[in-house]
């Protein structure tokens, strides 16, 4: 990768090219929506009385077994693991935007923060 | 009723600019009776949904500087992680003493700011190709202002305080960053607050998964205080070109006095 591309603007000041946003407002937009959906459904089967079994979030087999079952806790933990994940993903869409405009340095700093999240979850899984 | 709390606070929280947690917190605790540390847990995921549902217009508009957030984010989330593992070593009465500590000290900055102007942005016209530089074009005069954020070794070591305050209170840490961004690094208020928003979702997340592993995190009332915030933070910004800022700020402060009084009895075990 090259460094960063400029443009110069009317009144000769220099300026960074600006890197694309449609993906990272498109994933960001996504998994809201996703999250906000498994919520609601997970209300509306609480409010139609569907059985809960409430295991562990981190008992994946029951969480899989559960969604598909309209259980409410699964729902809302499928619903809340989609939160937490979809920044990760949007950091991931952000390097892959500063990538195509060859702004390595932003790619390294959204590297080290997706290796800061990685080191959370391996913390809270392992620690 | 958390969902119909979690819409209040949300709507009320982005009246006042300052996001859902901080109110979140003491209602689920004071008011509702729940564990100060699910209500904690509950109030990231909050936050998260929060910053998700801002976000994406603020990327899109380019607002939000991406680029400093993601400098900033490295101390934010390695502040989040560490607030997050903190937080599960302390005693829950240590905990509503510091939120009752962060809703004073949050209530006396709202109470300074009011009748007290914004702080104009600092234009600069240097060469923009280099360091933390950008631009943006401003909606209300439709002009491109043109800034450089400075001192950017205090703010990112300022950002870490910040994420380590939301990982262990489950706020979002706007009430530092946005200062942080504007007053010390000498960034438009408009950037400073899209940005911070930007940056509060991954910043939670690296301590909503300790909660997660942990056992605190349940997803049952973390569904409806994630559904009502969002809700609710749509709801508060429509309305918020309605209602004067100073009276947001000052009713801010009443609510906040309130909370504190119910964080500082629940430490105190009364």
């Amino acid at each position: 990768m090259s460094e960063p591309r400029v443009r110069r603007a009317p009144d000769g000041t220099l300026l960074r090219v600006a890197a694309p946003r449609r993906l990272t407002s498109g994933v960001l937009s996504v998994g809201v929506a996703l999250s906000a959906a498994c919520f609601a459904l997970a209300g509306l089967a609480e409010l139609v009385g569907i059985d809960r079994r409430e295991a562990a979030m981190t008992d994946i087999g029951a969480l899989i077994e559960g969604t598909l079952a309209l259980d409410p806790w699964a729902l809302a933990s499928l619903g809340t693991y989609l939160v937490i994940l979809t920044p990760a993903i949007a950091l991931l869409a952000t390097a892959w935007e500063y990538a195509s405009i060859s702004d390595r340095r932003t790619v390294l700093l959204a590297g080290a923060v997706l290796a800061v999240l990685a080191v959370s979850v391996a913390v809270a899984v392992f620690g | 009723m958390a969902l119909v709390v979690s819409i209040a606070a949300g709507g009320f929280g982005s009246l006042v600019g300052i996001g859902g947690g901080l109110i979140i917190v003491p209602v689920l605790t004071v008011a509702l009776g729940y564990d100060v540390k699910s209500a904690i847990a509950a109030s990231l995921i909050g936050v998260i949904a929060t910053s998700l549902s801002a976000t994406p217009r603020y990327v899109r508009s380019g607002i939000a500087d991406r680029r400093l957030g993601l400098l900033l984010l490295v101390g934010a989330t390695l502040g989040g992680l560490t607030g997050g593992l903190t937080a599960g070593m302390l005693d829950g009465r240590i905990l509503a003493l510091l939120f009752g500590l962060l809703l004073t000290g949050v209530a006396i900055q709202m109470l300074r700011q009011i009748h007290r102007p914004t702080t104009p942005p600092p234009v600069d016209g240097d060469d923009m190709a280099s360091g933390f530089a950008s631009s943006y074009l401003e909606p209300t005069s439709g002009e491109v202002v043109i800034y450089r954020a400075r001192r950017l070794a205090p703010g990112a070591a300022v950002s870490f305080l910040a994420g380590n305050i939301s990982g262990l209170l489950g706020v979002g840490g706007g009430v530092i960053n946005v200062p942080t961004m504007n007053v010390l690094m000498h960034v438009p208020i408009r950037v400073a607050t899209t940005t911070s928003t930007y940056m509060l979702a991954a910043t939670a997340a690296a301590s909503a998964s300790v909660y997660v592993a942990s056992g605190q995190l349940d997803p049952l009332l973390a569904a409806p205080v994630a559904l009502g915030v969002i809700i609710g933070a749509q709801a508060g910004a429509h309305l918020s070109m309605r209602v004067s800022q100073d009276t947001l700020r000052l009713a801010f402060v009443i609510v906040a006095a309130v909370f504190a009084a119910g964080m500082f009895s629940r430490f105190l075990e009364l």
